[in-house]
């Protein structure tokens, strides 16, 4: 049985029509189930854990990366198999996992090729795509073996499983069929900066398995595009890897 | 820039593994599995299975099972254990090479180095000992002290038989 958790966006404006042509198409398909609305404040997993023991095996999420991520976040360990039906603005996460927009990604849950991803794990949360510390002045400690942080004022942290940005993209893909997890750092370059172009140092790449950020005040962390304030992080892979429906060319992952 | 810098890597890491890792080191392993870069200083003991590129500075002992890159401008301030490791930077602390140890003409060691192969370039700084295992060069002083010992063994026999 499908549960399908749509975001509030979906049914209003340009994207009204493209909802209700999925909906005719999962129909088609034989794939109808019921639709829950995410709304603000909702709790997805507890909605996910209700939908579970009344016999529910998979979840699938309408709406944008914003989306998927709120809900996967969350609810990467309840034992479903998760799906993804793109709309909206920023859907770039698709192309890794190789799932077509709108309508056409019917066809991709319909075939439903699952796949096992690893997730990592971040304080009581998950991530399946990437962990993103914007330009702060933070220090990591690493597998409790040693302690790096940036000789000038900030620098910006990224850890890649499935997604990487733009600065570390080259990087990433030397080191992600690697074992270990790999955190990437941009330090500001020492000396006095522009305000309009900052100068970066060369990346710093490392693997581990358990990494621990602190900073003296609270940093922005970014979880799969999902905002937060935080003073004291840790990460690692998850225990359990996660359970998702892809396309046939999608990006592999060393799990 | 990010992908020059690194094709820059690899490149140099073909260089380097050409002339720091003349045996048992394949084209494979020349994959650089760590990067500490500049801007960043790191305090605790540097442990890695893989080859290893410093930049920055590094405030405690650095092992490696393979090889290791002291770039210029780089600082390491404790010992440095690796396979091969060529420095082109600043090493305050002793260093052993299981393997090669190549000094360019930027380094500056001051500690004691232990290597099967030694490399060192004009113009690069080294205070301390060097030390090359399977030498079986004897030392000048212990060769006296046992000769000395030999010739007191053989006088106190020779009196004894007189006696």
């Amino acid at each position: 049985m499908h549960v399908y958790l749509y975001d509030a966006f979906v049914r209003t404006g340009p994207y009204a029509r493209v909802m209700k042509t999925i909906e005719n198409r999962l129909t088609d398909l034989e794939l109808s189930g019921k639709m829950i609305k995410l709304a603000a404040f909702s709790n997805p997993r507890s909605m996910l854990l209700d939908e579970l023991r009344s016999g529910a095996k998979t979840a699938i999420v309408i709406g944008d990366e914003n989306t998927f991520g709120r809900v996967l976040t969350k609810c990467a360990d309840v034992e479903m198999v998760f799906g993804w039906i793109p709309i909206g603005r920023d859907v770039s996460t698709r192309e890794q996992l190789d799932v077509p927009y709108g309508e056409e990604s019917c066809r991709t849950i319909a075939a439903r090729r699952v796949i096992e991803l690893p997730v990592l794990k971040v304080n009581d949360r998950y991530a399946i795509a990437l962990a993103h510390v914007p330009m702060t002045r933070v220090w990591i400690s690493v597998d409790g073996k040693y302690a790096l942080g940036p000789m000038g004022e900030s620098m910006e942290v990224a850890i890649c499983n499935l997604r990487s940005l733009p600065w570390c993209e080259e990087a990433h893909a030397q080191f992600m069929n690697q074992e270990d997890l790999y955190v990437h750092i941009r330090p500001l370059a020492a000396g006095k900066q522009s305000r309009w172009r900052p100068q970066y140092a060369p990346l710093t790449s490392l693997p581990f398995s358990r990494m621990t950020m602190y900073g003296k005040a609270p940093f922005e962390l970014f979880l799969d595009g999902q905002r937060s304030k935080e003073t004291r992080v840790t990460i690692e892979r998850a225990a359990h890897s996660i359970r998702i429906i892809a396309g046939k060319n999608r990006v592999r992952v060393a799990s | 820039m990010f992908k020059s810098r690194y094709t820059e890597y690899e490149d140099q890491d073909e260089t380097s593994a050409a002339s720091a890792a003349p045996t048992g080191v394949s084209a494979a392993d020349d994959t650089v599995e760590t990067i500490v870069g500049p801007s960043v200083e790191v305090e605790g003991d540097f442990n890695s299975k893989g080859n290893m590129v410093v930049q920055g500075t590094v405030a405690g002992n650095v092992r490696t099972e393979k090889n290791l890159r002291v770039e210029r401008g780089a600082r390491i301030l404790a010992n440095v254990f690796a396979q091969n490791a060529k420095i082109s930077g600043e090493i305050r602390g002793n260093i052993k090479a299981s393997d090669t140890l190549e000094l360019t003409p930027t380094a500056v060691v001051v500690g004691d180095v232990e290597a099967s192969t030694l490399i060192i370039a004009a113009g690069a700084i080294l205070h301390g000992k060097c030390m090359m295992p399977g030498s079986h060069v004897t030392d000048a002083k212990a060769s006296t002290k046992s000769s000395r010992a030999r010739t007191r063994q053989t006088g106190d026999v020779d009196a004894e038989a007189a006696a």
